[in-house]
């Protein structure tokens, strides 16, 4: 239970957390994925429905021409 | 956990879903956007063969028109050097019609002396047509006059053939009467005219020739001559021998076969000095004695 953080009443307090390595991964991996998502988003207003930024996140609909809106 | 490491968490959660959403859009575009640029082109291709065939048909129309335009061009030609032959006779065809026009005139004027040489020469023809049946009319009294002269003439031929048979029965009762006489003179043996006992008369109507003369044994004369039994000879019959227009000889016949007779002469005309000979006539005794 201590290494869930539950606090129960009558339980002394740890330690004060600490940046670690994995906060630096972390912050690579957001990095990473911040870098991923915006190239995803880019590519995907291309080919996306009306290339708008929603157009990225929207397919096309199966029955009608394909409208790049450009 | 620093609450920089959970807010990065929390950012990376969110950026993950973000990223995934992401991707499964991208993706089912990129598809959807593959499978349209695939029936594009091959709408594309479709295209172009039936733009290449539309092409090759237009150029095989195109050549077919160019050899029919080329075909009506010579056709045009050929008409066009027609249409100059044809303006060409036309023109000569009105000249030859006026030089015709200009001959009619000339001809009908020759026609109308022709009209009247005509009626000359038919005139002309009248008075040798009425000479012609005079000449006929003459010719036929003339035709009717031979076949007068001509019956005279066979008349006067039968009348001297009568004559001439007569003059030879006269002949030949001359000689037989100078026999007589000189029998009688002579105080010879009884026996009147040329009829000795047994004699027969010939046919009256016989006619025949003599084949062959010859001369027996004792001296005397034998004639042949070309009738028989079948023309009614017998011997002991008497014929004559008669040459044109003389009496020659009288034969007593002694044999005979169906065409042929043969006879001795038993007298001779002495005073014409003939003697039986091939070809010379027979005929029946004519003469009536006495």
């Amino acid at each position: 239970m201590s290494q869930m953080g539950m606090q129960m009443p009558g339980a002394a307090r740890g330690r004060a957390p600490s940046l670690n390595i994995y906060t630096g991964l972390m912050a690579v991996a957001v990095v990473c994925l911040l870098a991923a998502v915006v190239q995803t988003l880019r590519a995907g207003m291309t080919i996306g429905p009306e290339g708008s930024l929603m157009g990225a996140l929207s397919v096309h609909e199966g029955n009608k021409p394909v409208n790049l809106g450009k | 956990m620093h609450i920089l490491t959970k807010f990065l968490v929390v950012v990376a959660a969110v950026l993950s879903v973000l990223l995934s959403g992401l991707a499964i859009a991208y993706t089912s575009n990129a598809d959807r956007l593959k499978a349209e640029v695939l029936a594009e082109r091959a709408k594309a291709a479709e295209a172009v063969a039936r733009a290449g065939d539309t092409t090759t048909q237009s150029l095989a129309e195109r050549e077919s028109m160019l050899s029919e335009n080329s075909k009506l061009q010579q056709t045009i030609t050929t008409l066009k050097e027609q249409i100059n032959k044809l303006e060409g006779d036309q023109a000569g065809l009105i000249a030859e019609n006026k030089r015709l026009q200009l001959n009619d005139a000339s001809y009908t004027a020759r026609i109308d002396q022709f009209t009247a040489l005509i009626k000359s020469y038919q005139e002309l023809d009248k008075a040798r047509s009425s000479e012609l049946d005079q000449l006929r009319t003459r010719a036929l009294s003339d035709a009717r006059k031979q076949i007068e002269l001509g019956d005279r003439i066979n008349d006067l031929t039968g009348q001297l053939e009568v004559s001439t048979e007569t003059n030879r029965t006269l002949q030949e009762q001359l000689v037989d009467m100078r026999q007589e006489l000189g029998r009688a003179r002579e105080g010879g043996a009884a026996g009147a005219g040329s009829a000795a006992a047994g004699v027969l008369r010939a046919p009256p109507a016989l006619r025949a020739t003599v084949t062959s003369v010859t001369t027996d044994v004792d001296g005397s004369t034998l004639v042949a001559f070309n009738a028989g039994s079948t023309a009614g000879i017998r011997p002991n019959m008497e014929v004559n021998v008669v040459r044109p227009g003389n009496f020659v000889a009288k034969v007593l016949i002694k044999k005979v076969d169906l065409n042929e007779a043969v006879g001795r002469v038993t007298l001779f005309n002495t005073l014409s000095n003939l003697s039986p000979s091939n070809g010379d006539t027979v005929v029946a005794q004519l003469n009536n004695p006495s």
